[in-house]
């Protein structure tokens, strides 16, 4: 695998980063502190207008929708993105996963009302797939969706939707059928988040910030139009998603942390306890190598992803492995820097980032070992589908649903 | 060494574990940490009259002259319970402040501090240090009446709710590394500011200023150039209570975790039935069990007369309660899925807990890299 970039992707990356630059104070990292989330996601949505009229949102999309730019550019684009800080994280899930998948399954005529917006960073799109109980276990859902007529009805309870509170609409999974087994009687919709009997309830997490929420469905008609993919084919299609969103949560060496460079320089800061600062440190200095060279193998594997995916192949593991290393290391050297911060940073604070501050970066680490699928199943994944090991008993397997005692 | 708890012990550990179910609940912290001080000043008079804000206090003080095992005792309670009160600085840290000063008023103190009336706080740690004993940049300057201190103290726990501070201060004039004393304030004292604010714990606590200070010779707790043996005395005591409410808070975390690995079902099955968690799970217990030791063995050391003894132990101590805590409150966060990085499940409140104790008074590298430093580890 070679690193350097062809002439025509480094043109692109020279060119997107003398543009990025030029609006990195009116929406980067400067503009953005002592946000609150609203205000962030407010500048988020105002950010996108801004690249889609200049042809920098969804760069790898084809025409009519984005440029047709390749993949690779694509994530140049969001790697030079992410080091100036621009608010783009609060449109991964909308553009990363939910919407992708209205162009995959759904008519023209709602591809052609939905998608758009959705660039445009007008509407902002939801994933509803977990429920109180069915996380790891997805095929265990059990919100309802009730046929009547040419439309559904949805009622039950989503949880940990993230920023469902701004959103406009998003993709869920519900159970149409509970006498099939469970992976067999889901189906998967398009659902408006503002119509009548929708509820969201935001639920702070452990950072203090309101990322994620409930949502309940009472009596919520859907039409059938909204249907993405046939009547039971809503679990392969949730794995469709989930295939995309572990691809997405991987694109970021350092686990969506801080960089090493900003952890050289906070050790540079810290008086040290063996030597004049913490650089001075035997110990501090293993731990940066250390970084690199895992940091430089998660490029690596990023690069590899993003060649399958330019050859038109699905990546196979890279994302897997990606997200278990990078977030896992990113804890780890979070709670070294805590070490050098000491305790007085630990003080409650709006709008500070996770891709500069430490603490906050501690703080959220775990988060990302459980979002988008968590260490374990992710663990188990592998072990499964590449070792070929034996999965675990599953006695609720082909089970009808209704029978399985809960 | 015994690790029985004594009858009186064992009757002090049941009646605080039964207060603190009954008033001291998840919800009620939440609420605390959202509204008013942050803490419960009625559960501390309770405390008060069921004397343990006189425990550590010697009888000779009007104290009930109990010893590490009982604060220990305490400051578990505390822990498993999540329980934010001023136990730690303002009353262990406190009864090891008084050793050095006049009987009179060590009674008086004790007396005030016992009857719940009277908080202190211990306003210590500064910004930018790797010395967390004696990294103290605020001065203290001799004036003709005692004394005036200038300096900025960052985040002292509860010092917003506190009536005096104890502040530490290097002496002017003075060269050795570790010249600081221990002084008592009233927190009201002209030039003294505070800025209220909130750990990530939701602990209360201030930043405070010193400006020009003026204090009267009683004001110094440390005895002429017993400053630094009083300090690391003070903060000997605080990891020691430290690392007994880390050991609360890891077994509520485990029991925690246990419970939800037998009632949580995911793929037909509890999630207790999957073997990585189980081993998940007994690494927590074998942790916790470290954790324990190491905080019975503080309780000891607390009295050990030589003092490079007891700097090892407590370097020892503070390193073995950051490992056990971070690995126990990480793991139970994980184990809890989504419900663990939710502010309304009380998991996450005990890793952020386990966090700040872990960090108060120095972390566990730098306890590591002082142990190596103390020496006499390996035959040379
Ligand atoms: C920040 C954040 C954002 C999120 N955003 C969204 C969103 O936008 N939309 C959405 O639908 N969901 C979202 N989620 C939910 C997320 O997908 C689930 O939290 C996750 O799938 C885990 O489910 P759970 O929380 O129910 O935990 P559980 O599945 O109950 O897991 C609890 C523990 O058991 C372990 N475990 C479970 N099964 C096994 C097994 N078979 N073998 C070994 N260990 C196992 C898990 O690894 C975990 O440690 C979000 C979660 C977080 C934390």
């Amino acid at each position: 695998m070679s690193r350097s970039l062809s002439a025509v992707d480094e043109a692109f990356r020279q060119k997107a980063v003398d543009w990025l630059d030029g609006h990195v104070a009116d929406f980067g990292l400067p503009a953005r502190e002592g946000l609150s989330l609203e205000q962030d996601v407010e500048l988020a949505r105002r950010w996108q207008k801004v690249k889609s009229e200049n042809g920098y949102a969804v760069i790898s999309w084809p025409a009519p929708w984005g440029p047709g730019g390749t993949v690779t550019q694509q994530a140049l684009f969001a790697t030079e993105e992410s080091k100036r800080g621009f608010p783009a994280g609060h449109l991964v899930i909308s553009l990363g996963m939910p919407t992708p998948m209205v162009l995959r399954y759904a008519s023209d005529e709602l591809k052609e009302r939905f998608v758009p917006p959705a660039i445009r960073g007008e509407t902002l799109w939801a994933q509803l797939f977990s429920e109180p109980a069915a996380g790891s276990d997805l095929a265990g859902l059990r919100m309802r969706a009730k046929r009547q007529g040419d439309d559904w009805v949805l009622s039950g309870q989503k949880v940990w939707t993230t920023l469902a509170q701004f959103c406009d609409y998003g993709v869920c999974v519900a159970r149409h059928d509970p006498s099939l087994p469970k992976h067999k009687g889901l189906t998967y919709f398009i659902v408006d988040l503002k119509a009548p009997g929708v509820t969201v309830r935001p639920i702070r997490q452990l950072t203090g910030e309101v990322h994620f929420n409930e949502v309940f469905f009472d009596d919520v008609v859907v039409p059938d139009a909204y249907r993405l993919g046939g009547v039971g084919d809503g679990f392969k299609l949730a794995i469709e998603t989930l295939m995309m969103e572990r691809y997405t949560a991987a694109a970021d060496e350092t686990g969506f942390g801080p960089t090493l460079a900003r952890f050289i320089e906070l050790a540079a800061e810290t008086p040290g306890v063996r030597g004049e600062t913490a650089l001075d440190d035997g110990g501090v200095r293993a731990e940066i190598a250390r970084t690199y060279a895992l940091q430089q193998g998660l490029v690596a594997i990023h690069g590899r992803a993003l060649a399958e995916m330019s050859a038109g192949r699905t990546p196979g593991p890279e994302g897997s492995i990606h997200k278990l290393a990078s977030v896992r290391h990113r804890q780890h050297l979070s709670t070294l820097a805590l070490d050098l911060l000491g305790p007085d940073g630990l003080r409650q604070a709006p709008g500070v980032n996770p891709k500069t501050d430490f603490h906050y970066s501690w703080l959220d680490a775990p988060t990302l070992r459980i979002a988008g699928g968590t260490d374990e199943v992710l663990l188990n994944t592998i072990a499964e589908k590449i070792l070929g090991l034996p999965q675990d008993h599953r006695p609720d397997k082909g089970v009808p649903f209704d029978e399985i005692p809960s | 060494m015994n690790f029985d708890l004594t009858d009186d012990q064992a009757m002090m550990k049941e009646t605080l574990d039964r207060l603190l179910s009954e008033r001291a609940n998840f919800e009620t912290r939440l609420k605390l940490t959202q509204s008013g001080e942050g803490w419960d000043r009625k559960l501390w008079t309770q405390f008060a009259e069921l004397g343990v804000l006189s425990l550590p206090f010697t009888e000779e003080h009007g104290g009930l002259g109990g010893g590490g095992v009982e604060t220990m005792v305490v400051c578990e309670a505390l822990g498993r319970a999540l329980t934010l009160s001023p136990f730690t600085p303002g009353v262990v840290m406190v009864a090891a402040a008084l050793r050095s000063i006049d009987a009179l008023r060590a009674s008086e103190l004790a007396e005030a501090i016992g009857s719940g009336a009277h908080i202190i706080a211990f306003a210590h740690e500064e910004a930018h240090t790797s010395d967390a004993a004696f990294g103290v940049e605020t001065r203290a300057e001799r004036t003709s009446e005692g004394w005036s201190l200038t300096g900025t103290k960052l985040a002292a726990p509860f010092a917003d709710s506190a009536d005096a501070l104890i502040v530490t201060a290097r002496i002017s004039g003075k060269g050795a590394h570790d010249d600081v004393g221990v002084f008592l304030i009233n927190a009201e004292a002209a030039g003294l500011s505070r800025r209220k604010l909130m750990a990530f714990d939701g602990a209360p606590g201030a930043d405070i200023v010193l400006d020009n200070v003026r204090v009267d010779e009683t004001a110094a707790l440390h005895a002429d150039g017993g400053g630094a043996e009083l300090l690391e005395r003070l903060l000997q005591a605080a990891i020691a209570a430290n690392a007994a409410e880390a050991v609360g808070v890891m077994q509520m975390l485990i029991d925690a975790t246990a419970e939800h690995l037998h009632t949580r079902k995911q793929f037909g099955v509890t999630l207790g039935s999957f073997q990585a968690l189980q081993h998940k799970a007994a690494e927590m217990l074998v942790a916790i069990e470290q954790a324990r030791s190491t905080a019975m063995y503080a309780a000891m050391m607390v009295d050990e007369p030589d003092a490079l003894v007891r700097r090892k132990a407590f370097a020892a101590i503070k390193a073995e309660t950051g490992r056990t805590g971070r690995f126990v409150g990480q793991t139970a966060v994980q184990l809890h899925g989504g419900l663990g990085v939710s502010e309304e499940h009380f998991v996450g409140w005990g890793l952020k807990r386990l966090t700040m104790l872990d960090l108060a008074y120095g972390d566990a590298e730098s306890a590591v890299a002082e142990l190596a430093a103390l020496g006499g580890l390996v035959e040379t």
